[in-house]
């Protein structure tokens, strides 16, 4: 199972999950739109799916999971029902998730034949995988180190792929999230020394965690 | 049959390319720019060499979309060739003198070239970027 069919069956399962609960409407968790124009997530915990420690992220309208997006939220274990822990715009992810809605519009914007060249447009789906490959791997970049995060630029790429580009006088990384689900992402980065990495993302976590130290060490 | 030789370029020269105002976010070029058109050993990238063309010129070529909707980028050759499994090479057709194809492992179709792209980007500088009127 590659890293996207495990995403998926997790937030099937959070959503079945909410679904059973006599809890308020999730979309009553959005709680208003921040300074930056981005909405505001709300972080909550849920015991017994998962495991303890294990949060959840609405964000627009979409329910993500995230094993830690920063050591600064508080979560806490609500025994079978839950709530909303706190409204945070999670620090130093806010950038990213300006990226993404400057990306999402610009991106999801392109009409058919936008480049003269007959390429046709970009499928919605194919973004917001992009935008949770980001998302989680930033999160990952916090918890492998405090400080700042480096912001990739998001962005159109042949054949219906959407590019991530992490740049820095240190280190790049490119990430190409594929059209096709059934295709495994691929990456290439380059340090200011000479060294490299490249491969494809064929399990999550592990290389998550490979691509996080790689950005992280170059900060 | 073109009336244009077909010449050597050296490794110092510059290749420039058209490149659309979706391809530069504050003023850095991203490597979704680099992709191979059309089809069989014919496909490539296309540039303009520096012996025949301004990036000016290369801007002005812009057929398929008007020309302000383009910057132009440029890259040395020889990084260009150091990359691996990339070729450079005139190829002049009876409108364009310049025009040099970039082919080679960035020409195979179905393919995301995550690494070839990832490398020309960071040797690839902004010419004239896409704001800029045009001359």
């Amino acid at each position: 199972m590659n890293w996207q069919d495990e995403a998926e069956d997790e937030v099937v399962e959070i959503d079945s999950f909410i679904e059973t609960l006599s809890a308020p409407d999730p979309d009553e968790w959005t709680v208003g739109v921040d300074s930056y124009g981005v909405p505001e997530s709300v972080v909550f915990s849920v015991s017994g799916l998962g495991g303890e420690g294990k949060s959840w992220r609405r964000y627009g309208g979409t329910t993500a999971p995230y094993d830690y997006l920063s050591s600064s939220i508080q979560l806490v274990d609500l025994g079978t029902t839950f709530v909303p822990t706190a409204a945070v715009g999670y620090s130093g992810c806010k950038e990213v998730e300006l990226e993404i809605a400057r990306a999402r519009a610009v991106v999801l914007g392109l009409q058919d034949n936008w480049d003269g060249e007959g390429s046709p447009p970009y499928k919605k789906e194919t973004f917001e995988r992009a935008a949770e490959f980001t998302r989680e791997l930033t999160a990952q970049v916090v918890s492998e180190s405090a400080g700042s995060v480096l912001v990739p630029v998001i962005g159109p790429a042949m054949g219906g792929s959407v590019d991530l580009y992490w740049k820095s006088t240190a280190v790049t990384l490119l990430v190409n999230i594929p059209e096709d689900r059934t295709v495994l992402a691929t990456y290439s980065g380059r340090r200011e020394n000479g060294e490299s990495t490249t491969g494809r993302v064929s399990e999550r976590r592990e290389t998550f965690r490979h691509l996080a130290v790689w950005l992280a060490d170059a900060r | 049959m073109t009336q244009w030789p077909i010449e050597d370029i050296p490794d110092e020269h510059f290749l420039y390319m058209r490149l659309l105002a979706a391809y530069v976010v504050a003023g850095e070029i991203q490597p979704g720019c680099f992709r191979a058109h059309g089809s069989g050993s014919s496909r490539s990238i296309s540039t303009d060499w520096s012996k025949y063309s301004t990036p000016v010129d290369t801007r002005k070529r812009a057929r398929s979309k008007p020309a302000a909707d383009y910057g132009v980028l440029a890259v040395v050759v020889g990084p260009v060739r150091a990359i691996e499994g990339l070729t450079v090479e005139h190829a002049p057709i009876p409108e364009n003198q310049a025009h040099t194809d970039v082919g080679g492992a960035i020409a195979d179709e179905g393919v995301d070239h995550t690494e070839v792209r990832e490398r020309l980007t960071a040797i690839a500088s902004l010419a004239i970027r896409p704001e800029q009127p045009v001359e």
